[in-house]
C-alpha cells in the first residue's frame, strides 16, 4: 500500500507540472504571442518609418546627385584628371633644386663705328664687343630680391670686367617704402637708369655722357622709393638716394662726402593710347679737392645738378608706337678760383685763374617711331655746353685744366633699327656733331644686340 | 634745416595716415588682362573693383605697364595673372609695386593657369632657336570658353578663401556665370559644328585652344616660328600649302603687321579675319561673352565663305 501510495505520489508529482503547464500554457503563450505581435508591429512601424526616411533621403540623394551631376557637367568635366594635374606647371616654378638657381641672362652688345674723329691716335674706326653683360637675379626671401649685372667689355685699349650693378631690394618697408642698397644706376632722369643695350640709340645723349660718364653713372649707395598717395590716384613717384659721390665727371674722383639725389615723377594717362611722364631731378654732390683747395672756400656740396625729363607715348591701333622723350640738365657749380695747380710736377703749386664756367647745361630730344614688331626709326638732337675740368696725375694732383665750356656742341643722330626678334636687333646710326669752333665729326655706327637666357623686361 | 625736418615729418605722417583714411570697402583686384578682369567682375560682381594692366589690342607678351597701373596694384587686395611665361613684364611690374603679397607664392596673387589642361608643352631641351618658345606650354588658354569655367571657379575659390563672408554671394554669381556660359558654349558649338575639320592659317600661335574648341585645324602660321617674322621662303611655302590644301582663312590679331597677311590673301584668295584675343580688343568684343560671340561668328562666316570645310 505504501508502495502504491509512493507510486501515486510520484505519478502525481510527474503530472503536476504538465497539468500546471497544461493549465498555464495558453495564457503565457498568448501573452508572449501578443507581446511578440506588439513587438513585430512596432518593428514594422519602425521599418515603415525608416523606409519612409530612406525613401525621402533617397529622393534627396537623387536631387543632390542630379545637382552634383549638373555641376560636374558644368565644371568638373573640364577639370584635368590626376595624371594631367601631375604634369601641370605651377607658375614659373621648375622642379627640384632648379628652383634655387638664380635667373641668369646674357646680353651682348657689339658696336662697329666709322668716324672722322682723329682725336684718338689709334683711330676710332673700330668694332668692339662693347658690353657682354651677365645678369643674375633671384628672390632672397619673401621680402627681398638680389640683382646683379657683371659687365665685360672689349675696348680698344684694354679689356675689363666690372660690376655694373649689384643690389638688394627690400620690399614693404614702413609706409610702403621700397629700398635698394648696393651698386646701381641712380635715378637721374630717364636714360641714366637704363642699361646701354636698352637705349633706343647706339650712343648715350651728349649731356648724359658729359655730366655722368660715357656709359651713364653707376655707383654704390642706398635708394628709397615710394608713391605718394593723393586723391586723384595720380602716380607720383618719389625717389631719394644717398650715393657715393664720385665716379661721375660732374663730381670729384675722390669725394669724401656722399651725393644726394631726389627724383620726382608724375605720370598721366592722357587717354587709352596716350601717356605722359614728367620728372624732375635735384642732385647735390661735391667736386672739391683734397689739400690746398679745400681751404679755399669751396663748398661742401659745390655741385648742384637740376634736371627735367619727360616722355610722351602714343600707341596706335595697329600696334605701332610713337615716343617723344627729352631730358635737360643745368649745373650750378660753386668753383672759387684761383686753383692751385702743379702744372710742372715739381711739387710746387701755382695759383691759376681757370675762369671755369659754373653753369654748364645740356639737353636732348628723341623722337622714336616703332612702325611694327620689326622696324623702328628715329632721330635724336643733342645740345651741350660741356663741363670744364681739371686734369690730374696718377696721385690725384691737379696738373692742368681745360675749358670745354666754350665748346658749345650740338649733334643730330638719325637711326633705324631692325628687331629681328624680341631677343636680337640690328641698328644703324649716323651722327653729325659740330661745336662752336666749327669742328665737325661724322660718324656711322652699326650695332648688333642679342640676349639669351632669362628675359626680364624692366620697367622704365 | 628745421623746415626740412618738418617737411619730412609731414610727408611720413601723410604717407601713414592717408591710405587708411581713404580705404574703400570694396575688394580691389588688378588683373593683367581685360579678359581676366571681366571674369573676375562676373564672379565678384558689386563686391569687387577690377582694373587691368595690359590695354586690349597690344601684344600681351611685351607691353610696357603704365605707372598708373603700378599705383593701382599698390592699393589692390588681389593680383590675378595668366601664370606660365605669358607676361614677360610681370616680374618687374610686381616688384615696382613693392608688395611681397603679390610676389610669386604670395597670399594675394592668383595664377589663373591652375587647373588648365595646357597644350603644346615642349618636350626635351628648349632653345630660342625654335623661336620665342613658352617653356610651360601655350599660354593663350583663355581663348577656349571651356577654360573660362575653370578660370571662374579658380577666381571664386580665391575670393571665397580671402573673403569667406561673401562666399554665398560669389557662389551665386559663379553659378549664374557658369549656367550662362554652358548655354552659350552649346550655342557656339552648334554654330561651329558644320565647320568641323576646316583649316586656317594664323599669324602667331595664339589660337590652338580656340581651334580645339571650334574643331578646326591650324594648317600653319605666318610667323616662321613663334615671335619670328616671316621670311620670303616661308611665305612661298605657305602660299603653296594654302593653294594645295585650299586653306581660305587667315586669322590675324590687330597688333601684328597687316601687309603679309594681305599679300598672302591676295595670292591665295583667302580671307583675312581679325579675331579678338582679349575683351575690349574691338568694339564687338565688349565683354567675355561678346568676345566669343564675335570670334565664333567671324570664324564661322569666313569658313562658310571660303567653303573651307
Amino acid at each position: 500500500m505504501r508502495t502504491m501510495s509512493l507510486l501515486f505520489c510520484a505519478l502525481m508529482l510527474c503530472q503536476i507540472p504538465s497539468a500546471w503547464a497544461q493549465e498555464m500554457a495558453p495564457k503565457s503563450f498568448q501573452d508572449q504571442l501578443s507581446r511578440m505581435e506588439a513587438a513585430i508591429s512596432k518593428l514594422q512601424s519602425t521599418v515603415n518609418n525608416q523606409n519612409e526616411v530612406i525613401q525621402s533621403q533617397q529622393i534627396e540623394i537623387k536631387d543632390l546627385s542630379r545637382k552634383l551631376l549638373k555641376q560636374s557637367a558644368e565644371i568638373k568635366t573640364d577639370l584635368p584628371n590626376v595624371s594631367d594635374l601631375a604634369k601641370e606647371p605651377e607658375g614659373l616654378r621648375l622642379p627640384g633644386t632648379a628652383n634655387w638657381n638664380p635667373e641668369v641672362g646674357v646680353v651682348g652688345d657689339i658696336v662697329a663705328q666709322l668716324t672722322e674723329d682723329h682725336a684718338d691716335e689709334e683711330g676710332k674706326d673700330s668694332i668692339v664687343v662693347r658690353e657682354l653683360e651677365l645678369v643674375y637675379g633671384q628672390y632672397v626671401d619673401p621680402y627681398s630680391r638680389f640683382d646683379a649685372a657683371i659687365v665685360f667689355n672689349d675696348g680698344i685699349e684694354e679689356q675689363n670686367a666690372f660690376i655694373e650693378q649689384a643690389y638688394l631690394t627690400r620690399y614693404e618697408l614702413p609706409f610702403n617704402f621700397k629700398a635698394q642698397i648696393g651698386k646701381f644706376r641712380p635715378k637721374i632722369g630717364i636714360v641714366n637708369l637704363l642699361d646701354r643695350h636698352a637705349l633706343e640709340t647706339v650712343t648715350e645723349p651728349l649731356v648724359i655722357s658729359n655730366f655722368f660718364g660715357e656709359e651713364g653713372w653707376s655707383t654704390s649707395g642706398v635708394r628709397l622709393q615710394n608713391y605718394i598717395p593723393n586723391p586723384w590716384d595720380l602716380p607720383l613717384e618719389i625717389t631719394g638716394e644717398v650715393l657715393n659721390g664720385r665716379e661721375a665727371p660732374s663730381f670729384a674722383d675722390r669725394a669724401r662726402r656722399p651725393a644726394f639725389n631726389v627724383h620726382l615723377k608724375a605720370s598721366f594717362d592722357l587717354s587709352e593710347s596716350d601717356t605722359l611722364d614728367i620728372g624732375g631731378t635735384t642732385l647735390f654732390g661735391t667736386d672739391n679737392l683734397d689739400g690746398p683747395l679745400r681751404d679755399k672756400g669751396n663748398d661742401r656740396y659745390s655741385v648742384h645738378v637740376f634736371g627735367m625729363d619727360g616722355v610722351y607715348m602714343h600707341h596706335f591701333q595697329d600696334g605701332s608706337r610713337f615716343k617723344l622723350q627729352s631730358e635737360a640738365y643745368i649745373q650750378d657749380r660753386n668753383f672759387r678760383t684761383p686753383f692751385f695747380i702743379d702744372s710742372d710736377a715739381d711739387g710746387l703749386f701755382e695759383v691759376v685763374e681757370t675762369g671755369f664756367d659754373n653753369n654748364p647745361y645740356g639737353f636732348y630730344t628723341l623722337v622714336d617711331y616703332k612702325m611694327n614688331k620689326n622696324w623702328s626709326f628715329g632721330l635724336r638732337f643733342d645740345w651741350l655746353k660741356p663741363l670744364d675740368s681739371l686734369e690730374f696725375d696718377e696721385s690725384g694732383v691737379a696738373t692742368g685744366f681745360t675749358r670745354f665750356g666754350t665748346d658749345k656742341t650740338w649733334e643730330i643722330s638719325p637711326y633705324i633699327t631692325l628687331h629681328q626678334s624680341e631677343f636680337c636687333l640690328f641698328r644703324i646710326q649716323y651722327s653729325h656733331t659740330e661745336n662752336a669752333q666749327g669742328i665737325t665729326d661724322d660718324a656711322v655706327f652699326f650695332q648688333a644686340r642679342f640676349q639669351i637666357g632669362v628675359d626680364r623686361h624692366g620697367l622704365q | 634745416m628745421l623746415l626740412l625736418k618738418k617737411l619730412i615729418f609731414a610727408l611720413f605722417l601723410f604717407l601713414a595716415v592717408y591710405p587708411r583714411a581713404f580705404a574703400a570697402d570694396e575688394i580691389r583686384v588688378v588683373t593683367t588682362t581685360k579678359t581676366f578682369a571681366d571674369i573676375v567682375k562676373q564672379v565678384g560682381s558689386e563686391r569687387v573693383k577690377v582694373d587691368y594692366v595690359a590695354p586690349p589690342g597690344q601684344n600681351i607678351h611685351f607691353i610696357q605697364p603704365r605707372p598708373s597701373t603700378i599705383v593701382k596694384l599698390i592699393k589692390a587686395d588681389l593680383f590675378i595673372h595668366a601664370g606660365l611665361d605669358l607676361e614677360a613684364w610681370r616680374g618687374p611690374f610686381v616688384e615696382a609695386a613693392g608688395k611681397s603679397k603679390f610676389l610669386p607664392g604670395g597670399d594675394a596673387e592668383l595664377d589663373l593657369s591652375n587647373g588648365i589642361r595646357l597644350l603644346e608643352i615642349p618636350q626635351g631641351q628648349v632653345t630660342r632657336a625654335e623661336g620665342d618658345m613658352h617653356l610651360f606650354g601655350n599660354p593663350h588658354y583663355w581663348t577656349d570658353p571651356r577654360n573660362g569655367k575653370i578660370m571662374a571657379r579658380t577666381v571664386y575659390q580665391k575670393l571665397s578663401e580671402m573673403y569667406p563672408e561673401y562666399e554665398n554671394e560669389f557662389r551665386k554669381n559663379l553659378e549664374q556665370f557658369l549656367s550662362k556660359l554652358d548655354k552659350k558654349i552649346i550655342e557656339w558649338q552648334n554654330c561651329l559644328k558644320p565647320l568641323h575639320g576646316g583649316r586656317i592659317v594664323t599669324y602667331h600661335n595664339s589660337w590652338p585652344y580656340f581651334a580645339d574648341f571650334a574643331g578646326v585645324e591650324i594648317a600653319d602660321h605666318i610667323e616662321t616660328r613663334p615671335g619670328i617674322p616671316p621670311t620670303i621662303r616661308h611665305i612661298a611655302k605657305l602660299i603653296k600649302l594654302m593653294r594645295d590644301e585650299k586653306v581660305k582663312v587667315i586669322v590675324h590679331e590687330s597688333y601684328f603687321e597687316k601687309t603679309t597677311p594681305k599679300k598672302l590673301a591676295k595670292q591665295t584668295g583667302a580671307r583675312v579675319i581679325e579675331l579678338a584675343s582679349s575683351v575690349g580688343e574691338n568694339k564687338d568684343a565688349k565683354d567675355y561673352f561678346a568676345m566669343f560671340n564675335y570670334n565664333v561668328n567671324t570664324l564661322s562666316e569666313a569658313l562658310k565663305a571660303g567653303n573651307n570645310v
